[in-house]
């Protein structure tokens, strides 16, 4: 290769990963997810992508056709719904098949590697910030008057917990989503991200298709909350389950 | 001051001691002219043979610069590209190239011909970006004028206020009679202001004479349109017969007024700018060819690890993940995409990153079968138009051949942004057609192949031109410009000019002169 040094020749050390602690390679189709969900695709706000790391099949391909049918990100108004519409709409259902699939093999690893960071690697977390510190994290980017979650003002937080009594009956107590009700998962989902798409469903740029039965449900069950405080009120609560 | 040290001969010693940034300041202190660089080598002292490993993330120009620096004072780098191709935005599309756009995967349309390139990225260099122009003279490469502004290019406003049609007149007619109403203004009322003190006679008529001759108005003080905007008559043939000016309403209504009819006023932009002969990544050929490290392809970072002595590195290359453990690591890549990666950076690191958001731009670029706007008198400059395509480019080299390439859309910010970018490369085009159609006459019909480029879907960037708010800016800057431990953030994301390839070699070069105070070798052996 004109004149480059081979790695091989390099002082650099490259180890295989099997022995450190990242998990497993990412399959083809899920490295271009990554570009904007993240190495482990559990999301990142700075390009406004959720957490797709831990949603499940079902979901993850009733998503991707809602954007390929025009039932998400065709209103000029939902910019980052745009973006992944155009992905979407260059999958194949080989494609989402085989994403659908690899993300579900992930979650498994995600699932284990957890497990062995925690007995064998604590080290490496040191740095790390605890769940509570990231929750702050997120609590501030709400941009609301709470400086962090543990000043949380408990009116808030049982405000929350009375709304999310409608959303328990389909999302479930636990936060964990039913499928039978199609009903994701949110728990795991950033509040920004929560935030964002109950605002989305009031302004009717989601869930605005009348083919799109879950999506209608949505909107009316949003544009049922009042005012933001409410919103964020119910998206911390999320953060609780 | 000690008599027997120039002026320039301390800029030198400060240069040494302090980068370039304390010559800037100096040079400005020392009340000489607004400050120009003399380019200058980074001379980095020898690396430690026993510390001397580098990763550098991302192989735009920032990331080769510092490879270029560090391999030359000793130090064995690898350099890890997540994309196809080194350049990062530095792009220059061309027959075949693929153009990667998520979602959009294609390959550039353009026929096999050498000159059919479109600079989809940087396009102009002006020439006080010195560490720019330094690297372009060091490797001799060709430059040539970039004309970035033309009088005969237009002013085009889609609907203009009194008449509801379109309105396109030449730059130049419309500057001269911006030029007339300011000057018929200013002359009314020069007698009657005083700044500081009331105007002397004499002070006051060198002060008409020059609002005369600023709009070109008569003897009265009156303007009547001007022949510095052409005739309406052959003007070797005949007394020239100036067109009439237009209104003030048409001027204050057009979208020129306020902001483009200045953009050449702006540094960065002033005549005359320069370009790269045969496409700006001649810069990124020249670094990688004098550059020996690996530069390692479609090698996506997935984790940066901060150790007490070094960093660990884990990519994705292909089907395999490896780890790379090194001394030290330079990171260019976004700061809106390192924040999906995983790290263990501090918490104060990591919102700082954070703050970094993605800007928005976008590009378009036309094969053209005939030069047609040299028909028209226009060779190079820019026509700036109301309509989504905002700027039509034209090329400024070689002219008078058959065909020539031209920008036909240059577009900034979100919103305007996002008009394109949720189209299809195909109906990006048609826009391009339509808006071009109503500046020049059967414009469409000139278009053999179109390639868009949106910076902000484009893979691996996802944005150029990162935004941060002031706020942020106070708050944060600092810290991303500072090291964390033996991580160096770089790129023109780190740099008060982002956007122009001169930020990101400033902020390469402040970052390995920092680098070099902190661990160069003389002051650890
Ligand atoms: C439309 C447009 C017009 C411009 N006009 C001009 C001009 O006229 N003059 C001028 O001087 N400048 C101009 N610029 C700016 C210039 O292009 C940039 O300032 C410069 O190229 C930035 O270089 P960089 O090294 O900072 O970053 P980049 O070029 O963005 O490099 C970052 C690199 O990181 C890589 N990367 C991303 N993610 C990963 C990952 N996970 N792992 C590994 N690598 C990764 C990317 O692929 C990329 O190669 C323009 C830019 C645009 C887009």
């Amino acid at each position: 290769m004109n004149g480059r040094r081979i790695l091989a020749n390099c002082l650099i050390v490259v180890v295989s990963t099997l022995l450190s602690f990242s998990v497993a390679a990412l399959d083809r189709d899920l490295l271009v997810c990554s570009v904007c969900h993240g190495a482990d695709l559990q999301g990142n706000k700075n390009t406004e992508a959720p957490n797709i790391a831990v949603l499940p099949s079902w979901y993850i391909r009733q998503q991707l056709h809602s954007y390929q049918r025009e039932w998400r990100g065709a209103k000029v108004k939902d910019k980052s719904g745009q973006e992944m519409r155009t992905i979407a709409l260059s999958l194949t259902d080989e494609h989402i098949q085989n994403i659908v699939e690899k993300i579900a093999h992930l979650n498994d690893a995600m699932n284990k590697k957890t497990l062995y960071e925690k007995t064998i690697h604590k080290e490496i977390s040191h740095k790390e910030t605890s769940h509570k510190e990231a929750i702050d994290e997120e609590v501030k980017s709400l941009a609301t008057n709470i400086k962090s979650f543990n000043e949380m003002p408990t009116d808030l937080l049982s405000q929350g917990k009375k709304l999310y009594q409608q959303c328990s009956a389909c999302h479930g107590s636990d936060g964990l989503g039913r499928e039978v009700v199609k009903a994701p998962p949110l728990v795991h989902q950033p509040m920004w991200y929560l935030k964002k798409q109950l605002n989305n469903y009031q302004a009717g740029i989601r869930g605005y298709h009348e083919q799109d039965s879950s999506g209608q449900q949505m909107t009316s069950i949003a544009q049922g909350i009042r005012s933001q405080d409410d919103i964020d009120a119910v998206v911390t609560f999320i953060k609780t389950l | 001051m000690n008599q027997s040290i120039s002026r320039r001969s301390l800029l030198t010693v400060l240069g040494a001691v302090g980068g370039a940034s304390a010559v800037y300041e100096a040079a400005g202190a020392l009340g000489m002219v607004t400050p120009v660089l003399p380019p200058q080598s980074l001379m980095l002292q020898p690396a430690n043979p026993n510390k001397n490993t580098v990763a550098i993330l991302g192989a735009g120009i920032s990331g080769l610069m510092v490879a270029y620096e560090l391999e030359r004072a000793g130090y064995q780098c690898v350099i890890l590209e997540a994309s196809h191709r080194a350049g990062g935005r530095n792009l220059t599309l061309r027959h075949n190239d693929l153009v990667d756009e998520l979602g959009h995967r294609r390959r550039c349309q353009f026929s096999p011909d050498s000159k059919m390139y479109f600079n989809a990225g940087p396009a102009r260099i002006p020439g006080h970006h010195q560490r720019v122009l330094h690297y372009c003279k060091a490797f001799q490469i060709p430059l040539q004028i970039r004309a970035n502004s033309s009088r005969l290019a237009y002013v085009h406003d889609e609907v203009s206020s009194n008449s509801k049609k379109s309105r396109k007149v030449r730059i130049g007619e419309y500057i001269a009679d911006a030029r007339g109403l300011l000057s018929e203004l200013a002359w009314k009322s020069a007698d009657r202001v005083s700044l500081d003190e009331p105007f002397t006679e004499e002070e006051l008529e060198s002060l008409s004479g020059f609002i005369r001759m600023y709009g070109d108005l008569t003897e009265k003080g009156n303007y009547q349109g001007s022949d510095r905007a052409g005739s309406t008559k052959d003007r070797m043939l005949f007394h020239s017969a100036p067109k009439a000016p237009l209104s003030t309403q048409d001027l204050l209504s057009s979208h020129f007024w306020h902001y483009q009819l200045h953009a050449t006023e702006i540094y960065d932009w002033g005549a005359p700018l320069m370009e790269i002969v045969g496409g700006m990544d001649g810069l990124v050929k020249a670094f990688m060819k004098r550059i020996h490290s690996p530069i390692i392809l479609n090698a996506m970072v997935q984790d940066i690890r901060l150790r007490e002595n070094g960093t660990d590195i884990v990519y994705q290359d292909q089907n395999k993940q490896s780890t790379l453990k090194v001394d030290y690591c330079f990171n260019s890549i976004p700061a809106h995409l390192i924040t999906g990666l995983r790290n263990n950076f501090p918490r104060d690191y990591r919102q700082a990153l954070g703050t970094l958001k993605r800007g928005h731009l976008f590009k378009i670029g036309l094969e053209m079968k005939e030069r047609f706007w040299e028909r028209e008198g226009i060779y190079g400059g820019i026509t700036y138009t109301s309509s989504d395509v905002g700027q039509l480019w034209y090329p400024s080299h070689d002219i008078h051949s058959q065909k020539g390439v031209m920008l036909g859309a240059y577009v900034w910010g979100e919103e305007k942004c996002a008009k394109f970018e949720r189209l299809s490369p195909q109906a990006r085009l048609q826009r391009a057609k339509e808006c071009g159609n109503a500046i020049h006459d059967n414009y469409a019909q000139y278009i053999e192949a179109g390639e868009s480029v949106p910076w902000a879907r484009m893979n691996h960037m996802m944005g150029c031109g990162s935004q941060m708010s002031p706020e942020d800016r106070k708050r944060y800057f600092d810290r991303i410009q500072q090291p964390e431990g033996h991580h160096f953030l770089i790129g023109d994301q780190v740099s008060y000019h982002s956007g122009w390839q001169e930020g990101a070699m400033a902020s390469a070069e402040h970052a390995l002169l920092s680098f070099d105070r902190q661990f160069g070798r003389r002051e650890h052996s």
